[in-house]
C-alpha cells in the first residue's frame, strides 16, 4: 500500500518534472533566433526582478532556457535533458546524482548562472586544482556572454590572483584550497588582506567524496616549532630490529601497535635507561611508539611513496598523492627516519577547521555525484539535503557481475591473470582498479611476464594521466590502475574514433575488474561506473578474497559457516559467501558513519569556541585595540608619538593584540588535542566522555578568554612600549615566520573513539541487570577471563 | 539561591532544553495517569491491599501500579526481563553473537526481537499477576472475559510504556526507561510525606523537622557516594610543542568508589528472604528455628541488619571485581599510548589498578551498607515504614542515580547557552566597540 503510494507520488514528480522540461525547451527552440543582444537584454530584465522573487517557475524557466541557448551559441552544445533537470535540482539545493558522462559541469552552470544573479558569489567547489582550471576556462564564454565575472584558484595561485577571483561572481575552486584560504583570513593583521568576501552558494561536484569520506579531514593551518628528537634516528634504528609478537603486538584491525614487556625491556637496555615509563623519559617513549608505528603499520607504496626524497602520502579514497598532506604528532618524522631522509621538525598548530564545518559556513549547498543515493541518510542527517538520482540519458546497459570470491589472495591474483589473459584475446579493453601502488605494479608485472602489454597508472606515474586514461577505452587496451582511476576520470571507448569506437562496442565497451572490496559500496560503484558511460556497453566484476584486508580485519571468518571456508577449493560462489561479505562491508560503513558522527559532535564543541573566539579577533581586527588599564596612558603614548604617528601606534597596539590572541588560540586547540586522548577514560566514572570534553573546554575557553585582556597587556608592555621588543616585533612583521596549510591524516593512531564504544555495557541493561545480575555475572565472568 | 533561579531561567529560555523537559514531563504525566486506570472489569474497593515480599519490591519500582490492578500493571519490567534474556542471549548463542557483532543493523535486528520477547513475557505475566493479584470477588464479570481482555490490556500497557519510555529517551531528557522507574519511585513520596506529617501531628512537629533534618544529610550523603571518585594520573607519550608539555593534570582513570552502584543491595535483598522461609519450614518442630524464622520476617532487628550489612560488603566486593576489569582498563591504556607515571604497561599496570581498586572499596562498601540499613534504623527511630523507605536503600539510590544522569544531560545544554551569552556580551574588555561584528 504506502509503495503504491510513494509510486505514485513519484510518478506525479516526474510528470511536473516533464512538464517544466518541456517549456524549457521550448521557451529555448523560441530564442534560437533571436539575436544576441536581444537574448543578453532578456537575460538582464530577469537579473533585475530575481532580487524582488526568486522562486516563481516563469522565471526560473525563463533563466534555464536562455542560459541553455547561451551553451549552444557559445559552446555549441545543446544541453540534456537530464543536465537541465540537474541544473533544476541543483539550483534548489539537492545532491544531484548523475552518472559518469553525463555532463556534471555542464549541469552546474545553470545553477551557478541562477544563483550568481545577486552577485554575491558562487563558489564551484572542483574535485582538483586541474579541473577548477579546466572548467573555468571551459564555462568562461557562457559566463562572459551573460556578462558574468569568471575565476579559479589553484594552489599556485598568489594572494592577489586568489583575491581577485573570489571577487568574481563565479569561482572555481576545490574545497580545500577555499577551506585553508578561510583558515589564512582569520589570521590576518590587516583587514585588507583577506581574500575571501563571505560565503553565499557552493555547488559541490563529486559531492559524496568531500561531504562524507573527506568531511571530518581537518584542514590545518601551522608553522616549524623546534620539537625534534635527538634521539629518533637512533631509536627508529633499534625499532627496526625488533620482532613482531615477540617484541611488539601490532593491531592492524584497529591501526595501533604497542610494546610487549620483552621489547620495553629490550629498549630500555640499549637505551641505558632504566625505565622507559617514567616523567623523564616520555619524549623517548614517544619517538619509540611513532617508530613502532612507521616502522610496522605504514607501508612504503601503500600508504605513501618517496619521491624526490620527500614522504608523499597517497589518499586511501583517490590513490592519488594527497598534495601537502601530512602524518601529525611527529608521525611524519618518524616516518622520515625510518626512510632514512631528511627529517624536517615538528609543527605548531595555528588554527584548524574540519571540512564539514567548513562547508558549513555557506548559506547554500547543493551538490552532484555519481554515487549518493546509498549515503542518502547521512547527507540528510549532517546537511539537510535531499538526494534526487536522476535517469541517464540513455539507459545503462552496464552488466554488473556477481563477485568472484577466492579464499586466498594468490588464488585471487591467479584468477585476476587469467580473467585478463582471456578477454584481451578478443580485444576487449580492460580496466583493473587495484588496492594500492605495490599492488598496481605485481600485477603489471605478473601481466608483463606472459607478453602483455599494460599500461600501468598509480601515483608514481601521474603525470601521465590524461594519456593513460584516454587509452583505456582503446581496442586491446589493458589498464592498471590504483584508486586514482576511480573517481571522476572518463573513458570514452575508441577515443572519439567513432570506426574503433564501434568494434569496442560490439566487443562489450569496456571490462572494469575490481581487486578488492572498498569501505564502502558507493566507493565501488564509483569504479564500477567507468564502464557504461552514456549508454555504452560494459561490464564491472570483482575479484575478491579472503585474505582481503577488509574482510580479514573485520572478522569475515566469524561470520561464514566453517563448511563452506573448508569444503571449497578456490573459488566460493555460494550465495552465503556473497552475501556475508556484503554485511562485511556494511558493517564497515555502519561503523566509519557512527566514527563521523561522534568526531562530529567534538568537532562541534571546537567549532562553536573558533566562531566565538573570531568574533573578538574581527572585532579587533576592524577597530584596534585600547588597552584599559595602566599602559596605554595618555602619557606612555606621547612617549611613542615622538617616533610614530598616531595610526602606527594604533597599528602597534592592533597587531600585538591580535598575535597574543592567535598565540593563546594555539595553545588551545594543543590543549583540546591533549584532553581528547584521554577523554573516553571518564566512561569508567559512568560520565559521557563527549559531555566531560565539553565541559573541560568549556572551562579553559572561558579561562583564556578571561585572561586575554592581561596577556595582551602584557604583550603590549613587552613588544610596543619596550624599544628592543619593538625592533622585534618589526622585524617579525617584515618578515613573517612561514606557515603551511595542510591537512592533517586524522586518526593515524587507531581509532581512539573505539575506546569510547568498549567499556559501557550500555545504559538501558543498567537497571535491568538489577534483577538477573546473578546469571549475568557468570556469563560476563567467562567473557572477561584474560586471555 | 539566586543562581539556581537563574540557572532555571536559563534551562527554560534555551528552546530545545525547554521542548525536551516539557516532552518528558508531559510523558511522564501520561504515564503516571494510565497508572490509576484500573482494568475494566474491576471493583478496586474489594482489592486486598499490599503485595509482600519479591512482589512489593517490585511494587517499589511499579509506583504501586501493581497492587492497584490498573492498565499500567506490569508496567516496563518484562521489557527489563526480555533484555536480559536478549543480553544473555549474545553471549550464549552464536547467532545473536554474530547480530551483535554486526553493528547497527544487527543491533536493530535484536531491538526488534527484545520488543517481541517482551510481548511473550508480558502475556505469560499477565496470567499470574491476575491470578496472584485479583481475588475472585473484585472481579465484576465473567472471569474468562475478564482474563482474556485483561491479559489484553495489559500487553498493550506493558508496550505503550515501552513506546513512552524510548519516546523520552529520544525526544525528551535522561534515559526514558530509567526515568519510569524512578517516576514510579518518587511518586510514592507525597502520600508517604502527608501520612508521616499527619502521624506526627503538631506535637512532632519538632520531631518531623528533625526527620526531614536527617533525611537530607541522607541525600547528600548517597551523593557523595554516587560521584565519589579516585582519579589515578596518567600520562600520554606525545609530540612536545616547541619546549612545553601541555597539561598532565586533566589526564586521569576515574574510579568509582561506589562502582557497583545498587546492584549488592538488591542481591543482599532478595537473599534475605531465605532464612525466613527455609527456617520456617522446621518453625514447628524447633525453637532455633522460629526465632530465626521470627528475627528475619522483621526487617528492624539486630540479626537481620547485620546479616544484611555483611551480605552487601561481600557483594560488594565481588561486584566490583566483576563491573571494572583492571586488565581491560590497563589494556584499554596500553593501547591508546597511554601509562601511569612510573608503572609499567601490561600486568604491572594492572595490579596498581587492582590495588587501588580495593583500597577504595572498603570504604565504599561500608557506606553501602550503611546506605542499605538506614531504613531500617529510621523505622526503629519512629520513623513510618512507607516513608523509612527514603532514607536509603535502592530506591534512593536509584533516584540519585538517575537524576544525576538526567542533570548531566541538561549540564550540557546549559553549557551552550554559556556560550551564547558569551557571543552577546562579548568578552575581551579592551575592544573598542560593544557590539559584536556581524
Amino acid at each position: 500500500m504506502i509503495r503504491t503510494l510513494t509510486n505514485l507520488k513519484k510518478n506525479i514528480t516526474s510528470k511536473q518534472e516533464a512538464r517544466l522540461l518541456t517549456r524549457i525547451r521550448i521557451a529555448a527552440e523560441l530564442l534560437q533566433n533571436t539575436d544576441d543582444q536581444e537574448i543578453k537584454k532578456r537575460y538582464f530584465q530577469l537579473r533585475s526582478k530575481y532580487s524582488n522573487d526568486t522562486h516563481r517557475q516563469e522565471l526560473l524557466i525563463e533563466h534555464h532556457a536562455l542560459v541553455s541557448e547561451v551553451i549552444r551559441r557559445t559552446l555549441n552544445i545543446q544541453p540534456f535533458n537530464s543536465q537541465l533537470l540537474a541544473g533544476i535540482y541543483l539550483k534548489d539545493g539537492n545532491i544531484v546524482e548523475m552518472k559518469t558522462g553525463e555532463g556534471k559541469t555542464l549541469a552546474a552552470v545553470f545553477a551557478a548562472c541562477f544563483h550568481a544573479q545577486n552577485h554575491k558569489g558562487v563558489h564551484v567547489l572542483t574535485f582538483n586544482d586541474y579541473l577548477s582550471e579546466r572548467d573555468a576556462n571551459w564555462t568562461k564564454p557562457v559566463y562572459d556572454f551573460l556578462e558574468y565575472t569568471v575565476g579559479y584558484v589553484s594552489e599556485k595561485s598568489n594572494k592577489k590572483d586568489r583575491k581577485r577571483a573570489y571577487g568574481c561572481d563565479i569561482t572555481y575552486v576545490t574545497a580545500r584550497e577555499a577551506g585553508f584560504d578561510f583558515l589564512r583570513d582569520d589570521m590576518v593583521y590587516f583587514a585588507k588582506d583577506k581574500v575571501h568576501r563571505g560565503f553565499n552558494v557552493a555547488i559541490i561536484d563529486e559531492a559524496d567524496s568531500i561531504l562524507i569520506d573527506e568531511a571530518r579531514v581537518p584542514l590545518v593551518i601551522s608553522k616549524n616549532s623546534v620539537g625534534e628528537d635527538e634521539n629518533l634516528k637512533k631509536i627508529s634504528e633499534i625499532v627496526s630490529n625488533l620482532e613482531s609478537d615477540e617484541d611488539f603486538e601490532p593491531n592492524p584491525e584497529t591501526n595501533q601497535i604497542y610494546l610487549t614487556e620483552k621489547g620495553q625491556e629490550l629498549i630500555q637496555e640499549r637505551l641505558g635507561i632504566e625505565n622507559l615509563y617514567i616523567q623523564k623519559y616520555i619524549r623517548i617513549l614517544n619517538s619509540v611508539n611513532l617508530s613502532l608505528h612507521a616502522h610496522f603499520l605504514l607501508r612504503r607504496d601503500d600508504d605513501y611513496i618517496i619521491r624526490d626524497g620527500k614522504v608523499e602520502q597517497i589518499d586511501r579514497f583517490t590513490g592519488r598523492i594527497a598534495d601537502r598532506r601530512r602524518w601529525p604528532d611527529g608521525l611524519q618524522a618518524a616516518i622520515e627516519a625510518k626512510e632514512q631522509l631528511e627529517i624536517n621538525p615538528g609543527t605548531q598548530l595555528l588554527g584548524s577547521i574540519a571540512l564539514r564545518n567548513f562547508l558549513e559556513k555557506y548559506s547554500f549547498i547543493s551538490g552532484m555525484t555519481g554515487t549518493a543515493l546509498s549515503s542518502k541518510k547521512e547527507l540528510k542527517e549532517f546537511y539537510g539535503l535531499e538526494v534526487i538520482a536522476l535517469p541517464t540519458e540513455k539507459p545503462l546497459i552496464r552488466k554488473d557481475l556477481p563477485d568472484m570470491i577466492f579464499k586466498s589472495k594468490t588464488q585471487k591474483d591467479a584468477a585476476i591473470i587469467d580473467e585478463v589473459i582471456k578477454t584481451n584475446k578478443t580485444g576487449q579493453p580492460v580496466l583493473v582498479g587495484t588496492e594500492s601502488v605495490e599492488e598496481s605494479e605485481r600485477i603489471t608485472t605478473l601481466l608483463q611476464e606472459k607478453g602483455l602489454h599494460v599500461n600501468l597508472l598509480n601515483a608514481k606515474i601521474d603525470a601521465e594521466e590524461a594519456r593513460i586514461i584516454s587509452q583505456a577505452g582503446k581496442l586491446n587496451s589493458i589498464t592498471i590502475s590504483t584508486a586514482m582511476a576511480g573517481r571522476g576520470t572518463d573513458i570514452k571507448l575508441g577515443d572519439d574514433n567513432i570506426e574503433e569506437y564501434n568494434q569496442v562496442a560490439s566487443l562489450g565497451g569496456l571490462y572494469v575488474i575490481g581487486t578488492y572490496r572498498h569501505e564502502s559500496k558507493r566507493i565501488d560503484d564509483q569504479l564500477r561506473g567507468r564502464a557504461g558511460r552514456q549508454g555504452d556497453p560494459g561490464k564491472s566484476r570483482f575479484f575478491i578474497s579472503l585474505e582481503d584486508d577488509l574482510l580479514s580485519n573485520f572478522g569475515i571468518d566469524d561470520l561464514l559457516p566453517k563448511n563452506i571456508q573448508h569444503n571449497a577449493a578456490t573459488s566460493l560462489g555460494h550465495p552465503i559467501v556473497l552475501k556475508t561479505v556484503d554485511r562485511v562491508q556494511k558493517k564497515v560503513e555502519e561503523q566509519n558513519y557512527k566514527i563521523r558522527k561522534t568526531l562530529n559532535t567534538y568537532a562541534e564543541i571546537l567549532e562553536n569556541q573558533r566562531k566565538l573566539f573570531q568574533e573578538n579577533r574581527e572585532d579587533i581586527l576592524i577597530n584596534g585595540y585600547q588597552p584599559i588599564n595602566k599602559i596605554g596612558t595618555h602619557a606612555q603614548r606621547s612617549d611613542l608619538a615622538r617616533e610614530f604617528s598616531e595610526e602606527e601606534i594604533d597599528d602597534f597596539f592592533r597587531i600585538v593584540a591580535l598575535l597574543t590572541m592567535d598565540d593563546q588560540w594555539s595553545m588551545h586547540l594543543h590543549l583540546a588535542n591533549e584532553v581528547r586522548e584521554s577523554i573516553h577514560l571518564s566512561s569508567l566514572a559512568k560520565l559521557s566522555p563527549s559531555n566531560e570534553f565539553s565541559k573541560i573546554m568549556a572551562e579553559a575557553f572561558i579561562e583564556m578568554m578571561n585572561g586575554l585582556d592581561e596577556h595582551i597587556e602584557q604583550s603590549i608592555l613587552e613588544k610596543v612600549l619596550d624599544k628592543e621588543g619593538r625592533t622585534q616585533l618589526m622585524d617579525l612583521l617584515s618578515n613573517p615566520s612561514s606557515t603551511y596549510t595542510e591537512l592533517i591524516t586524522d586518526q593515524p593512531f587507531g581509532e581512539w573513539m573505539e575506546l569510547l564504544f568498549v567499556p559501557s555495557l550500555g545504559t538501558d541493561f543498567k537497571l535491568a541487570k538489577l534483577f538477573f545480575w546473578p546469571i549475568l555475572s557468570i556469563f560476563k565472568k567467562k567473557n572477561s577471563t584474560p586471555t | 539561591m539566586k543562581k539556581f533561579i537563574t540557572t532555571i531561567k536559563n534551562i527554560f529560555s534555551i528552546e530545545e532544553l525547554r521542548f525536551r523537559i516539557l516532552t518528558t514531563l508531559g510523558l511522564l504525566l501520561i504515564f503516571r495517569l494510565g497508572s490509576f486506570v484500573v482494568l475494566p472489569g474491576v471493583d478496586p474497593s474489594k482489592l486486598s491491599g499490599k503485595a509482600e515480599g519479591i512482589l512489593g519490591l517490585m511494587d517499589t519500582f511499579l509506583g504501586g501500579a501493581f497492587s492497584n490492578a490498573s492498565i499500567f500493571g506490569l508496567g516496563i519490567m518484562p521489557y527489563i526481563s526480555a533484555s536480559i534474556v536478549l543480553q544473555l542471549l549474545t553471549v550464549a548463542v552464536p547467532y545473536f553473537q554474530k547480530l551483535q557483532k554486526e553493528g547497527e543493523s544487527g543491533r536493530n535486528k535484536i531491538n526488534q526481537y527484545t520488543r517481541v520477547l517482551t510481548i511473550a513475557i508480558t502475556i505469560a505475566q499477565a496470567m499470574g499477576y491476575l491470578t496472584a493479584t485479583i481475588p475472585g470477588e473484585a472481579v465484576l464479570i465473567s472471569r474468562t472475559m475478564f482474563t482474556i481482555s485483561s491479559v489484553i490490556i495489559l500487553t498493550a500497557g506493558t508496550v505503550f510504556c515501552m513506546w513512552i519510555g524510548e519516546r523520552i529517551t529520544e525526544k525528551g531528557i535522561g534515559n526514558g526507561i530509567s526515568m519510569l522507574i524512578m517516576v514510579g519511585i518518587i511518586s510514592r513520596l507525597p502520600a508517604s510525606l502527608i501520612g508521616e506529617s499527619l502521624s506526627k501531628g503538631m506535637s512532632g512537629a519538632l520531631l518531623l523537622i528533625i526527620e526531614f533534618l536527617v533525611l537530607f544529610a541522607v541525600i547528600m550523603g548517597v551523593v557523595m557516594l554516587t560521584v565519589a571518585v579516585r582519579r589515578i594520573p596518567v600520562q600520554y607519550a606525545k609530540q612536545v610543542v616547541g619546549n612545553k608539555v601541555y597539561g598532565g593534570q586533566r589526564q586521569y582513570i576515574p574510579l568509582k568508589v561506589n562502582a557497583s552502584g545498587v546492584m549488592p543491595i538488591i542481591f543482599a535483598q532478595s537473599l534475605m528472604f531465605l532464612p525466613a522461609i527455609i527456617a520456617g519450614i522446621w518453625s514447628e518442630n524447633s525453637d532455633v528455628a522460629s526465632s530465626i524464622s521470627r528475627a528475619f520476617a522483621d526487617f528492624t532487628t539486630w540479626q537481620y541488619n547485620v546479616s544484611f550489612a555483611i551480605l552487601i560488603i561481600v557483594f560488594t566486593f565481588f561486584y566490583t571485581a566483576i563491573t571494572v576489569n583492571p586488565n581491560q582498563i590497563a589494556d584499554d591504556l596500553k593501547r591508546s599510548g597511554g601509562f601511569i607515571p612510573g608503572i609499567k604497561p601490561g600486568s604491572q599496570t594492572s595490579e596498581y589498578i587492582d590495588n587501588v581498586l580495593s583500597r577504595i572499596t572498603l570504604p565504599g562498601s561500608f557506606f553501602l551498607a550503611i546506605v542499605a540499613i538506614l531504613p531500617a534504623l529510621a523505622s526503629i527511630a519512629g520513623v513510618s515504614r512507607e516513608f523509612a523507605h527514603f532514607y536509603g536503600g535502592t530506591s534512593l539510590l536509584i533516584m540519585v542515580g538517575v537524576i544525576l544522569d538526567t542533570l548531566q544531560q541538561v549540564e550540557s545544554f546549559l553549557l551552550m547557552r554559556h556560550y551564547e551569552g558569551m557571543m552577546k556580551s562579548g568578552k575581551v574588555r579592551g575592544r573598542t566597540t560593544g557590539a559584536p561584528v556581524a
